[in-house]
């Protein structure tokens, strides 16, 4: 198993002490979970809705209407600025940085910032943090 | 034959740098697509998908697999009603991100204790908030789409039938969009398993089948296509000696 220091270089390898192997992550708990930054350039938004009906988890909201809303038809018309949501305790944003919403924005609004690293059991070993477009070899 | 080595030439050479091919290009932009229009694709068209399924690659040629396609508009509503019911059930347990306070511990207490040690794959982070969305009636599982072809495995398949279903599911989903249409995995399907009625719907638990996956299709109802980041991966070369350090490569950085 592989190791990334903060650079995200491999230095050395990893091992999962016993009480890594086994623990599970606080789900909304910053220090246990970095969830995935998305950045929304409100200049360029149009406010068309289209990443909302895109986010997988229907994580993505606005002041006046959700997912659920846009798909099954109660909402119609400009939706609003949109902002991804936290959980209950405010800490943790619901996003895990699958872009599908970035490909879905016909602007080019969104930006993300940070990817998803869960901790402890669900600790990513061979994938670095950078996000890196598909390279032509 | 010269002709069909002429048409595939193209596809077949390498050179540094060069563009992607049409194959590449659709396994690069393709994106999940959670919007469909309400006109389903034809079905001669969906034929031709499942066509392409027929000739996966599987294990010992066992071809561990049934497919069930579902049309009907009122059967998808149910099942999406059903979904949705059982995982407020669900969550109202164990979903302690949506609670604050006294409640939260208990839930999380219960949580950590049964269903993460028993489905740990089930209740890792993305299935668990994309439930908890779900609960809150933030979001839906099958997206109002047309079409669903669900995956049944067979158990008695070769070796490994759940890779199977993987391999035939991701021929649908490539030939389908190479086709203009969306497509999305919907493991959330899965759910239904709980409930006898689609048990016995779909033959979900009779004896030689249990469920695989399911794949929803439609025409988008808007362009989703585009390559988007994704994290670098560290792969591991083996290039020296038995006793030689493996060398660690980012790829695509």
């Amino acid at each position: 198993m592989v190791f990334q220091d903060s650079k995200g270089r491999v230095n050395k390898m990893k091992h999962f002490t016993l009480y890594e192997k086994y623990k599970i992550p606080t789900y909304d708990n910053p220090k246990q979970i970095q969830s995935a930054e998305i950045d929304f350039d409100y200049t360029k938004c149009n406010q068309c809705g289209l990443c909302i009906v895109a986010c997988a988890w229907g994580s993505i909201l606005t002041d006046s209407c959700n997912r659920a809303d846009i798909l099954t038809g109660k909402f119609k018309g400009k939706t609003g600025l949109p902002w991804v949501k936290r959980t209950a305790n405010d800490q943790v944003k619901i996003c895990m940085g699958c872009l599908t919403c970035m490909a879905a924005c016909p602007t080019g609004a969104i930006s993300i910032k940070k990817s998803f690293r869960p901790g402890y059991r669900l600790t990513k070993i061979c994938q670095a943090p950078e996000m890196k477009y598909p390279k032509r070899y | 034959m010269d002709a069909m080595n002429e048409s595939l030439s193209p596809l077949g050479v390498y050179k540094e740098g060069m563009p992607w091919n049409p194959v590449e290009k659709v396994i690069m932009e393709r994106r999940s697509v959670r919007r469909f229009k309400k006109q389903p694709p034809s079905d001669n068209l969906i034929r031709r998908i499942l066509e392409s399924a027929r000739f996966a690659p599987s294990a010992g040629n066992s071809q561990p697999w049934k497919f069930i396609v579902i049309k009907s508009p009122e059967i998808i509503a149910e099942m999406e009603r059903d979904a949705t019911r059982i995982t407020k059930l669900f969550m109202f347990f164990y979903g302690y991100t949506m609670y604050k306070g006294i409640r939260r511990l208990v839930s999380k207490i219960m949580a950590n204790f049964s269903v993460m040690r028993l489905y740990k794959n089930e209740f890792c982070t993305p299935p668990f908030f994309a439930m908890t969305q779900a609960a809150e009636d933030q979001t839906v599982y099958f997206h109002g789409a047309p079409v669903l072809i669900m995956i049944l495995q067979d158990k008695r398949g070769v070796s490994n039938p759940s890779v199977d279903v993987g391999v035939v599911g991701e021929h649908i989903v490539l030939a389908a969009h190479s086709l203009g249409l969306g497509t999305c995995w919907l493991g959330f399907a899965r759910l239904l398993t709980y409930y006898p009625k689609w048990r016995k719907k779909f033959g979900l638990g009779q004896h030689p089948y249990k469920f695989g996956n399911c794949i929803c299709l439609g025409y988008p109802a808007f362009k989703a296509d585009k390559e988007v980041p994704r994290e670098v991966q560290i792969v591991e070369w083996h290039e020296g000696s038995m006793n030689g350090i493996p060398r660690f490569e980012r790829q695509g950085e």
